[in-house]
């Protein structure tokens, strides 16, 4: 080992690989009596695998649920070798899963498992946001001046599923015996997953209002440009803007109302 | 002559949160949280955090600052720490005399490397770059060891002692990780702590270790080991202000009993230095 970059190097390699590499093998005083550098070595390594997967199991609670303890950790050792932490945050580690689980044939059995790993990691993410009022009521309800700012929304993380994903992530509670039924068949559902005050809040909503929240939270104009193109293009019935405003007041989901000069 | 200030302190953890919430009375006067665990979110734990800021000190204790890394220091990294640093206003910020893995593969692990001139150079320019761009000294750990290196040129804690002489930074002191490793590698532990000068002692660490096959593995799972508090005692009679405390990573029981851990030392402390401040409770 001609440097610590090497020494650094070859370690991280082995640990990362269990392969044994004599040069470093052969630099190594291992801890007590009996054992020997390769397990010293080895130490580390089952640290590394046992820490990642444990960051795993707390992010994907759900997926622990279905797949059970032997191939969920089968499933976080592969990951981890495909996707090892390049982060110093550890909250961040399992961004990736989504794609993972996608490429998994033996997984086809649990066609749902994808959409619950972006639920999670939504969740997760929803989680570490800061708490959050959102904007009175009171200052929405003169519509017409309010339609003249752009509606700023809060962070929402928007979710369109082909499962029951928030059915199917409430299992995880549960002892698997106490569960006659996975509702497993697909449907479309769509969720808002946002924070208020200091909770995470799950909103299940119809189709076209997922649309709607959708399109307002990307517009960046006034509030009424976007009224009057759904007017217009007949895109939304006034009982269905109606229910979107609804939902954005009940749920405090507007931050600011920017006007422009 | 003034009575010395004694200073009791916990590892901040989850699992303790809503008991703290309910602001209890405790012996302790400020705690240590992972600063990684604080850095990248404004949810629950950092409410939490500065909930407890309002009524104790707070130490922040990185894990990943990787001092040793050949690789040098993350920039994005020092960045967030030093934006908790200004937010939080912690009176220790600290990390571990390791490495914990490369730009490519963080391993997340408090890892041992051989103590060279080379080595000493590579710890000496990350510690004062940290130091420089937090703009304030660092307090550095030493860990752990399941290994030493035939290539190493000086002892741990020679090698210690020349980095905080040419930094200006201090030693946390763990006195755990010192009684394992000397049991692991055969030194005596004492004689590591003599060597510390008492004015480069700014924290002290206590935990408990696990018994593995014919070695001691750093756990932080169990109650302080007998062994241990001998080493405490050591260290604290260097300076009895130093601020002391207990962390407990794994199996982790309730509040109560990690400050009866904390308590144990807080005798400790009484025993040497006779007169106790009121504000202690026990």
């Amino acid at each position: 080992m001609r440097s610590l970059a090497e020494f650094q190097t070859v370690f991280a390699q082995q640990v990362l690989t269990g392969t044994p590499n004599t040069e470093l093998l052969g630099t190594i005083c291992p801890a007590g009596k009996t054992i020997g550098a390769a397990q010293a070595v080895e130490v580390h390594r089952e640290g590394y695998y046992a820490r990642m997967i444990e960051v795993l199991g707390d992010h994907f609670e759900s997926l622990w649920w279905f797949l059970g303890d032997e191939d969920f950790f089968q499933l976080c050792r592969d990951y981890i070798e495909a996707h090892p932490s390049q982060e110093y945050n550890l909250n961040s580690y399992g961004l990736k899963m989504v794609e993972f689980l996608n490429d998994r044939e033996e997984l086809k059995e649990f066609p749902f498992l994808s959409e619950l790993a972006q639920f999670e990691r939504a969740f997760i993410q929803c989680f570490h946001l800061p708490p959050r009022a959102g904007l009175k009521e009171e200052l929405l309800r003169s519509e017409e001046e309010s339609f003249m700012a752009h509606w700023k929304l809060a962070s929402i993380f928007f979710l369109d599923c082909q499962f029951d994903t928030y059915a199917l992530w409430n299992l995880r509670k549960l002892e698997h015996q106490k569960v006659d039924e996975i509702p497993d068949e697909t449907s479309p559902h769509f969720y808002l997953l946002f924070k208020k005050e200091n909770q995470v809040f799950i909103r299940e909503v119809d189709a076209r209002s997922f649309e709607l929240l959708c399109q307002i939270k990307k517009h960046s104009g006034p509030m009424i440009e976007l009224l009057e193109k759904w007017e217009v293009q007949k895109l939304a019935t006034p009982e269905q803007v109606s229910t979107v405003f609804s939902i954005l007041l009940s749920e405090s989901l507007v931050e600011e109302l920017i006007f422009q000069e | 002559m003034n009575v010395p200030r004694c200073m009791p302190g916990m590892g901040l953890r989850t699992t303790h949160y809503s008991y703290l919430e309910s602001r209890p009375k405790t012996s302790l006067k400020w705690f240590e949280v992972v600063s990684e665990n604080y850095m990248d979110t404004r949810g629950r734990p950092f409410q939490i955090l500065n909930l407890i800021r309002e009524d104790y000190q707070i130490a922040l204790h990185g894990v990943s600052m990787s001092l040793a890394s050949a690789e040098g220091l993350s920039g994005e990294y020092l960045k967030n720490l030093k934006t908790l640093i200004e937010h939080i206003d912690p009176f220790i910020v600290s990390d571990h005399l390791c490495w914990s893995g490369r730009k490519s593969h963080n391993l997340h692990d408090l890892l041992p490397f051989p103590y060279t001139q080379e080595s000493l150079q590579i710890v000496v320019e990350n510690v004062l770059k940290a130091q420089d761009f937090l703009k304030r000294p660092l307090v550095i750990e030493n860990v752990s060891t399941y290994m030493t290196f035939e290539t190493s040129e000086m002892t741990e804690w020679e090698f210690l002692n020349q980095v905080l002489e040419r930094t200006g930074a201090s030693l946390l002191m763990d006195v755990n990780n010192v009684y394992v490793s000397s049991v692991n590698h055969g030194f005596s532990g004492h004689e590591f702590i003599d060597t510390i000068p008492h004015d480069k002692i700014s924290q002290i660490h206590l935990a408990g270790y696990t018994e593995r096959e014919d070695f001691l593995f750093d756990t932080h799972s169990r109650p302080v080991h007998d062994p241990v508090w001998p080493l405490f005692e050591q260290t604290i009679r260097k300076n009895p202000e130093t601020p002391f405390m207990v962390e407990w990573d794994e199996e982790i029981p309730e509040f109560s009993v990690v400050e009866e851990e904390v308590k144990k030392a807080i005798r400790i402390w009484q025993r040497n230095f006779s007169k106790v401040p009121n504000e202690v409770v026990l």
